[in-house]
């Protein structure tokens, strides 16, 4: 019998009536009156009878007509908790919803904008690949031609930074804003970020003649203005806060306010070198990220070289430090130079988060260099590795000299104070 | 008539999804948060979002917040953690009391509520058991459900765009009984609510103190409708509301024949009347920015002013309705006017210019004209039906006024954050009854039978006592933390809870190194605020006694023997015993 049945189950010693629901299996699920669920063994079943079938779904028609005077954006769905809902299989939450649905939940967008909607993915972010950066930079690309003037793309929080990241690279020159929005509370609550994110991307989008692609997140645990933050230099800084994303070793570039206000906090973040967009899509496959730690061995290095690895990106514990030096740790040295000399490229950043990796202090950071090690400035890890990943993909010869040159934004020429924003307490 | 009681226990466990105590506090809290909600729809997707989002524009929720006494999960910033298992226990031992079914598998479920009252926009509510039994002295009762769910942030203020809740409550466990309509009288239902608050009080993780424990009552006339008394917090009221409750049925029967004929004309924009009015109301309202609304209720002369109740009329019922669905003041009928300084001359001029005749009324709205169409179209509906099905507030006078609709099924959804719960129902104890409690107590302890049930109501653990405090007497136990504060209530006005501070009193008791009317004088020390030294009200040794003795006598040259005796008694009371004072003293003089 299909979900939405009302049915009168007989157990070995009741009765109940109620609307079926889906449950996991060994279990039916009623809603009864009062609207609470209700699990009953199906061991204990005797019998179960349809009262009355389950209604037909009705179709949700009505997107909202395009309203005159209102600029047409694109949003890009690809998952996540910005659009998710209960998995009646595993009880958890999924990202289920359609882009249209996702749409419909926000009512509020319609009022700033005529929305257009695409679905290409319906991954929570942890499961995306390469290809669905490529497939999400497409879909940007086609929405531009189209004349749509900014793109939003809702995505999963967890990686949405290196997406981030990773459009930036890729579309060179972009000329329509493109801003990445996730939500840390599902959508399919009331208390959910996810609306003011979207609302406020949207505002921003038509608005403020922004070019190029950043992140739009709650600026703190209220309600009440958004930042949008650089592409290339914003990490989750939080499992579960709603203000989780954090510019790190940068600025925000605005912040935007619910009811549409915006203020640009910057002027020197990084903008398109010119209107000529120039789509740089290729990714190498085979790079990796490797944290070092006490007691470390050289084992994912030699098996890195093995395998034909092309890139790593080595994050170190501090200041450029890597466990290569006492008689112990000399393998791990070993094995990174073989990695270099089999033309691996080391990218080093720190564990530190926040600061500049410097290859001169420490001795020890001296002899990395002395292999070939080249120290990523004040990139984060996550950049660092799509970076390193999209230039071995679209200039392998000239990896090397790139990637510590900046080119979106990605490596900042000055630590300035501010750049360290961590929340005192 | 039909009566079904709910009843909201809170626990005094920590918090059922996370792990703050539950403390509710007074003092400043650290820091606030702004949000707004948003309108979803429950599982089966029947809620009209659009309506519902109208509905929540523009509404700010300000949640202040304490750094050591409230959480992430409070400020739904983080997900709940696994339900309290201790608040669990308890609900079952309910269940047990009860005799009810306990489920299988406890579904913990999301129920929208968008007033606010919950940072997450749902309260998290499970189903633990069902079909039990009550008995009364009217006959048993069936209860339908128990339910285990967190208690909603508490309101502080409320302004026309912003509601600021205290989020110390929220998150607090709830026990929910829920009877059947099986109750047929008021007093029933008092006695039902009073056993209930027996028997959850016998678990001994009962929250005490106001607000603790709330009652709902459900309750339908023939012809009428079910209606929702909330918040009913003061048990001798409850037959009051209910009386009330029905009364308003029955006299909204009454007069059905009557509000089924009327009409609502057009609402008119007649803020120009009322252009040089000498009302303050009026004056005060137009300079705000706001306008006067008003239309014509065709035959409807005399019906708001009838009453329901005593000083309880028609258009007070109307008037709360639109406060709660448009968020304005209220409303104006003509059957109280002239009244709030409205001339006659102005009345006549609305009524002429609304086309009112002999057996119409009007009613006036101040508000925004968005406002006062929301309000226009909630009366409109109003009028339609004769008992609303509808959640009402139980006011301190007895009556009630509109909160909102009866909220459907269709509010309820999984919580999926929490995985289903598989109830342990093995290995459950019943909890010794209080009544039981009192029998045993004066039988082992040898107590009165004011002072055992005293103990037993004061929740003193004397079992735990008697068993760290073996030298101390058990009377001694039950008199110090019950009658002294009393005593020192009645004679001193003051208020101290002994309860906190038996473990610096009676380890000292127990060694002997306190006296009994020592340890009162450190009560008494501790009420008035004072930070009394342990050390000024111990047990004097007997060179410390000699010791002050002399000083006494030194000090007093030339009293009569019993005119020391009274100096030496008062300036050493409860530092050793009077026998003692009186041997001491002789020995000097």
């Amino acid at each position: 019998m299909e979900p939405g049945t009302r049915v009168k189950i007989t157990t070995t010693d009741e009765e109940h009536e109620g609307i079926l629901m889906p449950a996991e299996k060994d279990y039916y699920s009623i809603k009864l009156k009062t609207g609470y669920n209700m699990s009953i063994k199906k061991q204990k079943v005797m019998s179960i009878k349809q009262i009355k079938a389950a209604p037909k779904e009705v179709l949700k028609k009505s997107r909202g007509g395009k309203m005159k005077g209102l600029k047409t954006i694109a949003v890009i769905h690809t998952g996540g908790t910005v659009a998710s809902k209960v998995d009646y299989d595993t009880g958890g939450v999924i990202a289920s919803y359609t882009a249209d649905d996702f749409v419909e939940m926000f009512p509020g967008v319609m009022k700033i904008a005529n929305v257009r909607t695409r679905l290409i993915g319906n991954l929570m972010s942890e499961d995306l690949l390469f290809k669905h950066y490529r497939l999400m930079a497409k879909a940007v690309i086609e929405e531009q031609r189209k004349g749509a003037v900014g793109v939003i793309i809702g995505h999963g929080t967890d990686t949405l930074g290196y997406t981030a990241a990773a459009l930036s690279f890729m579309l060179e020159n972009i000329s329509i804003p493109v801003i990445l929005i996730g939500a840390q509370r599902s959508s399919d609550r009331p208390s959910s970020d996810a609306g003011m994110n979207m609302e406020c991307a949207a505002h921003f989008i038509t608005r403020s003649g922004f070019k190029g692609v950043a992140v739009c997140m709650h600026e703190g645990m209220d309600d009440g203005s958004c930042l949008i933050l650089p592409a290339c230099k914003t990490r989750k800084m939080h499992t579960t806060r709603r203000d989780a994303f954090k510019a790190v070793n940068d600025l925000p570039i605005a912040r935007v306010k619910t009811d549409g206000t915006f203020k640009f906090l910057r002027k020197d973040y990084y903008k398109p070198k010119s209107d000529k967009l120039k789509p740089l899509l290729k990714m190498e496959d085979q790079v990796a990220i490797i944290r070092t730690y006490p007691n470390f061995h050289p084992d994912f290095f030699e098996v890195l070289s093995k395998k034909g690895y092309k890139g790593l990106v080595l994050e170190s514990t501090g200041l450029g430090q890597a466990p290569t030096n006492i008689p112990e740790n000399l393998p791990n040295y070993e094995a990174l130079k073989a990695f270099i000399k089999k033309g691996g490229v080391v990218v080093l950043t720190s564990q530190c988060i926040y600061g500049r990796v410097h290859p001169y202090v420490y001795s020890n950071c001296r002899r990395l260099v002395d292999i070939g090690v080249i120290f990523g400035e004040d990139m984060i890890t996550e950049t660092a590795y799509i970076k390193l990943a999209w230039l071995l993909g679209n200039f392998p010869s000239k990896v090397n000299e790139m990637i510590t040159t900046d080119l979106r934004g990605e490596i900042s020429e000055r630590t300035q104070a501010d750049h360290f924003d961590v929340e005192s307490s | 008539m039909k009566i079904g009681i709910e009843i909201h226990q809170q626990l005094a466990t920590k918090k059922l999804f996370c792990n703050c105590p539950s403390i509710l506090r007074e003092d400043d809290p650290d820091g606030s948060i702004v949000r707004r909600l948003r309108a979803v729809s429950g599982e089966s997707g029947v809620v009209d979002r659009a309506a519902e989002h109208e509905m929540l524009r523009g509404q700010a929720f300000k949640y202040e917040f304490y750094n050591n006494t409230t959480c992430l999960v409070e400020m739904d910033e983080e997900p709940p953690h696994d339900m309290n298992e201790e608040a669990l226990y308890v609900t079952l031992q309910m269940a047990r009391l009860l005799r009810m079914k306990v489920l299988d598998r406890i579904q913990v479920m999301r129920k929208i509520v968008i007033d606010g009252s919950n940072t997450s926009g749902f309260q998290r509510t499970a189903l633990v058991a069902r079909d039990g039994l009550l008995d009364t002295s009217e006959g048993t009762i069936r209860i339908d459900g128990l339910y285990l769910e967190e208690d909603a942030a508490k309101i502080v203020s409320r302004t026309e765009d912003t509601t600021t809740y205290r989020l110390d409550r929220l998150g607090i466990p709830l026990i929910e009984i829920g009877t059947a309509p099986d109750i047929t009288s008021p007093q029933q239902a008092k006695e039902a609510a009073l056993k209930l608050g027996m028997l959850l009080r016998s678990t001994g993780k009962a929250k005490r103190g106001i607000g603790t424990i709330r009652q709902d009552l459900n309750l339908s006339v023939p012809g009428g409708n079910r209606v929702e008394i909330k918040g009913a917090q003061e048990l001798k009221m409850i037959p009051v509301w209910l009386e009330n409750e029905a009364r308003r049925q029955e006299r909204l029967i009454a007069l059905w024949s009557r509000i089924k004929k009327s009409r609502l004309m057009d609402p008119a924009d007649i803020t120009t009347i009322f252009s040089k009015t000498q009302s303050k109301l009026m004056k005060g309202a137009i300079s705000k920015g706001n306008k006067v609304i008003a239309f014509c209720c065709k035959g409807c002369k005399g019906l708001f002013g009838e009453e329901l109740l005593k000083d309880y009329r028609f258009g007070t019922e109307l008037s709360g309705l639109a406060k709660a669905k448009a968020g304005i003041g209220g409303i104006i009928h003509s059957d109280e006017l002239p009244a709030y300084g409205i001339t006659p001359e102005e009345i006549t001029s609305v009524s002429k210019h609304l086309n009112c005749s002999q057996d119409d009324a009007f009613v006036i709205i101040l508000s925004s004209a968005e406002k006062a169409a929301k309000a226009f179209n909630a009366l409109k509906e109003r009028l339609t039906q004769t008992v609303p099905n509808e959640v009402r507030r139980a006011n301190p006078d007895g009556t009630s006024t509109f909160l909102r609709p009866m909220p459907g099924a269709a509010r309820m959804y999984p919580e999926t954050d929490i995985p289903l719960v598989i109830p342990q129902t093995k290995g459950i104890e019943l909890p010794e009854m209080l009544e039981d409690k009192s029998v045993r107590y004066e039988k082992q302890y040898g107590l009165s039978k004011e002072l055992a049930s005293l103990a037993v109501k004061e929740e003193i653990p004397l079992d735990e006592l008697t068993k760290t405090y073996r030298k101390i007497e058990s009377k001694v136990i039950v008199d110090l933390l019950v009658n002294a504060p009393r005593e020192i209530k009645r004679r001193f006005s003051l208020e101290v809870d002994a309860k906190a501070h038996l473990n610096d009193i009676f380890p000292l008791l127990n060694r002997g190194e306190l006296t009994r009317e020592g340890a009162f004088e450190l009560l008494l020390a501790y009420a008035k605020g004072e930070k009394p030294r342990i050390e000024d009200f111990m047990r004097l040794k007997d060179d410390q006694l000699a010791k002050e003795i002399g000083r006494i006598v030194q000090e007093n040259k030339g009293l009569p023997f019993n005119a020391l005796v009274g100096k030496a008694m008062q300036k050493l009371r409860g530092r050793a015993e009077g026998k003692k004072i009186v041997e001491a003293l002789r020995k000097r003089v």
